[in-house]
């Protein structure tokens, strides 16, 4: 027996036990067993009419849909059949390993520190009378926040959301990138072309040169009508824009998740973007969906967690702040809140370099049968973590679905944003991809602003590490997120980040220092997306 | 593992020399692997975790037997078992560069037994790594991946038709029951087996959820 045969018969044994363990089999089998039940179906082929009925109620896509996307998410947990200890598996490199467990140790500090100081618990039941206070304002809890409760005597009590900070901002995060360094690796000196003083990121991964990039966004070419250009109101509809609506009904007829991948790798047209995005992520809700988010919202009800006041000091700092965005205030509790209780979420560590902190229930430090994890879905929210959350609230008005594709969103492609890995999709290598192409495409502008005193990834890091959210306008960041989704990849970010630089060259080069160069790439808001994106992948 | 590795006697990695001057820079390295206290000593798997080698390359010394094919007039016994076997895909680059392998039979060129000792050959052209080589190397002697578990017959036996025919004729006999008792138990077993992995989402501990502070650990 081959190497290669046995690989794919492990595959198909996992994609059957797959199936097996999902409630799509049972809903399968139950239709098949009705079909089987007819009498219009003759013993002799009792196989392929079943077959044919289940294909024609359309059983044959869903199958396929799963299938589909239980091998992208085995595929993007790891490029090669990992072994190992499920340690290696999380991250193989060790010094990488360990940053990010000093990072998670210097969080945990510093959440520690924060309720010792406040002298607030981490988490508590909340009271029945404050449940109740909390369920009518649900909907509206962007007036008085979550912690907010109406005493006896009517007086306002709650905690001073003054004295709450933001865990960490993407400066704290970038330092921690910045300082890793490999042990093993010979001190920079100048060998080669391995080397690359003239960056901040100092490890050695393999990131795709401009030629590699050209060949995985080839969709992108010049040559080729883009949704979000071709179809603006100064061109004449008929061409570009009626073929692509025929076609995209076509593609959300079809319910199909590869399809819909590669129609939306040109953009997705405003009306059907919704709709596009869940095949492509491969949400489907049901009623047990409803159900679920119906819990962890009376889990929120339930207890109080000091990261509610975290999410709300970030949605107060960021979205409120936000003229795109301050009116989905309490749409955006509604998402984070339940999703800071999500366990579902604690399955994505067994392929994520971090680790859920760990807590117990007080009075039983050190017990294991008392060992919690805080919170409960293991996600520590930092600065400008609701971004992630904002510009979905222009697609869908159904929290629920909203909620799901989030969820989805994060645990597919979010968390590499915020840790440490070796990981080709992680921040590191967007980083060490953004530093080198930046290099590479402009070296006079990089060398200048190095020599002023102003590394460039000191401003592209919060851009990337926030997918750009709150950077660029609403409507030009779903046209990126767009290309996320359709190539299945975050190496347009640091694409984007390089465009950009690209695009205020002639500024930039004038600047002489760190502010002034800030200055220039302050405000994103007039930028459009994929005319940058061609620019900085085709023009040269 | 469901199996205990071999004993063997793994001498250090050892630098080759050039006109007897050791260089740090030749980017290569060998281990010497003996089997003193086996009898007939056979490998089917080779298993380690990487530390930044580029190339693996193994050797095997084989004895010599009336029966043993010669390679040449002076054949020595070694034998050339994996040539270059690339762990990392870009030697400048971190990826793979700590990795788990297992090297197995099927890598193999020749099989391996009748051993007198194994050869090491690990090579890194890049001078950008301070040192390399191999930890917990662990040799098999059969292969101990898990295997797959087998496929269910319906899905092998596509197109296949069932030739048997049951022929029924009022009650069925006492076997025909049993047996159809047994595949239902079967099928309850089965059923059992595939509980799904969907969890309740709790997070408490008996209902209760106070936290004061985070563990360290």
């Amino acid at each position: 027996m081959g190497t290669l045969e046995q690989k794919s018969d492990n595959l198909f044994a996992n994609v059957l036990c797959f199936l097996r363990s999902s409630s799509l089999f049972n809903e399968l089998l139950c239709t098949a067993q009705d079909e089987a039940q007819r009498t219009n179906i003759r013993i002799t082929d009792l196989k392929k009419g079943v077959q044919n009925a289940l294909v024609a109620a359309g059983w044959d896509r869903k199958l396929r849909n799963a299938i589909y996307h239980f091998l992208q998410a085995r595929l993007n947990r790891s490029s090669i059949e990992a072994q190992g200890s499920p340690e290696q598996i999380k991250e193989p490199i060790t010094y990488v390993r360990k940053a990010q467990l000093a990072w998670e140790k210097k969080i945990l500090k510093s959440l520690n520190s924060m309720c010792t100081e406040l002298t607030i618990p981490l988490a508590r039941r909340r009271p029945e009378r404050e449940q109740k206070d909390m369920m009518v304002r649900w909907t509206e809890l962007g007036v008085d926040g979550p912690a907010f409760m109406r005493g006896s005597s009517g007086i306002c009590r709650g905690i001073d959301l003054s004295q709450i900070r933001p865990v960490y901002a993407p400066k704290d995060f970038l330092d921690v990138v910045v300082g890793m360094q490999n042990p093993n690796c010979t001190s920079t000196g100048n060998i080669g072309s391995s080397d690359y003083p003239w960056g901040l990121v100092h490890v050695s991964m393999k990131v795709k040169g401009l030629n590699e990039l050209r060949l995985q966004y080839s969709e992108l070419a010049i040559t080729q009508c883009q949704t979000g250009i071709d179809d603006l109101h100064d061109v004449p509809p008929e061409l570009f824009d009626t073929d692509r609506t025929r076609l995209g009904k076509k593609v959300l007829a079809a319910k199909h998740a590869p399809i819909s991948r590669e129609f939306s790798k040109k953009g997705c047209p405003v009306s059907m973007r919704a709709d596009l995005w869940c095949h492509m992520l491969g949400v489907e809700l049901d009623h047990v969906d409803v159900l679920y988010y119906e819990q962890l919202k009376s889990y929120v009800l339930q207890h109080d967690l000091l990261v509610d006041n975290l999410l709300y000091k970030d949605v107060k700092l960021t979205a409120t702040n936000d003229d795109q965005y301050f009116v989905f205030e309490d749409f955006l509790y509604q998402i984070l809140l339940p999703f800071s209780r999500d366990t579902y979420i604690l399955r994505h560590f067994a392929y994520n370099s971090a680790t859920p902190p760990k807590s117990y229930i007080r009075g039983k430090l050190g017990v294991e049968e008392f060992a919690v994890t805080y919170p409960p879905n293991g996600v520590i929210p930092f600065h400008g973590f609701a971004m992630y959350v904002a510009p979905l609230c222009f697609l869908y008005n159904d929290v629920v679905q909203l909620y799901y594709v989030f969820r989805k969103m994060y645990v597919q492609y979010f968390f590499r944003l915020h840790s440490v890995s070796s990981h080709p999709q992680g921040i590191v290598s967007l980083s060490l991809l953004f530093e080198q192409l930046l290099q590479a495409e402009e070296p006079e502008l990089f060398y200048h602003l190095k020599q002023v005193g102003c590394q460039p990834l000191k401003i592209a890091f919060k851009w990337m590490m926030r997918a750009f959210s709150g950077f660029l306008a609403s409507d030009q960041v779903l046209l990126l997120w767009d290309r996320i989704l359709a190539f299945d990849s975050l190496e347009v970010l640091p694409v984007l980040a390089v465009a950009i630089f690209s695009f205020r060259k002639t500024n930039l080069m004038k600047v002489q220092t760190f502010n002034a160069a800030e200055a220039v790439l302050a405000d994103l808001f007039t930028l459009q997306v994929i005319p940058l994106l061609q620019l900085a992948l085709f023009s040269k | 593992m469901n199996n205990k590795p071999l004993i063997c006697n793994v001498k250090t990695a050892t630098i080759p020399t050039v006109d007897g001057r050791i260089s740090t820079q030749t980017g290569c390295k060998i281990i010497d692997i003996t089997f003193p206290n086996v009898v007939n000593p056979e490998v089917g798997e080779v298993c380690f975790q990487n530390y930044y080698v580029a190339f693996f390359t193994l050797k095997a010394k084989i004895k010599l037997t009336e029966q043993t094919p010669r390679e040449g007039p002076n054949d020595h016994g070694w034998r050339m078992v994996v040539r270059r076997y690339q762990l990392m895909p870009d030697p400048h680059a971190e990826n793979g560069a700590q990795d788990c392998f297992t090297i197995t039979r099927q890598q193999f060129s020749c099989d391996l037994n009748q051993l007198i000792s194994l050869r090491l050959i690990l090579q890194q052209p890049s001078p950008l790594w301070k040192d390399f080589g191999l930890e917990d190397l662990k040799l098999f002697k059969t292969t101990g991946a898990p295997r797959a578990p087998p496929l269910p017959s319906w899905f092998m036996e596509e197109g296949k038709s069932k030739a048997g025919k049951k022929e029924l004729e009022g009650v069925p006999d006492i076997n025909s029951l049993s047996s159809n008792l047994q595949q239902l138990w079967a099928l309850a077993e089965e059923v059992a087996a595939n509980q799904t992995d969907e969890s309740l989402g709790r997070y408490e501990v008996d209902g209760c959820y106070d936290i004061n502070l985070l563990a360290y650990s």
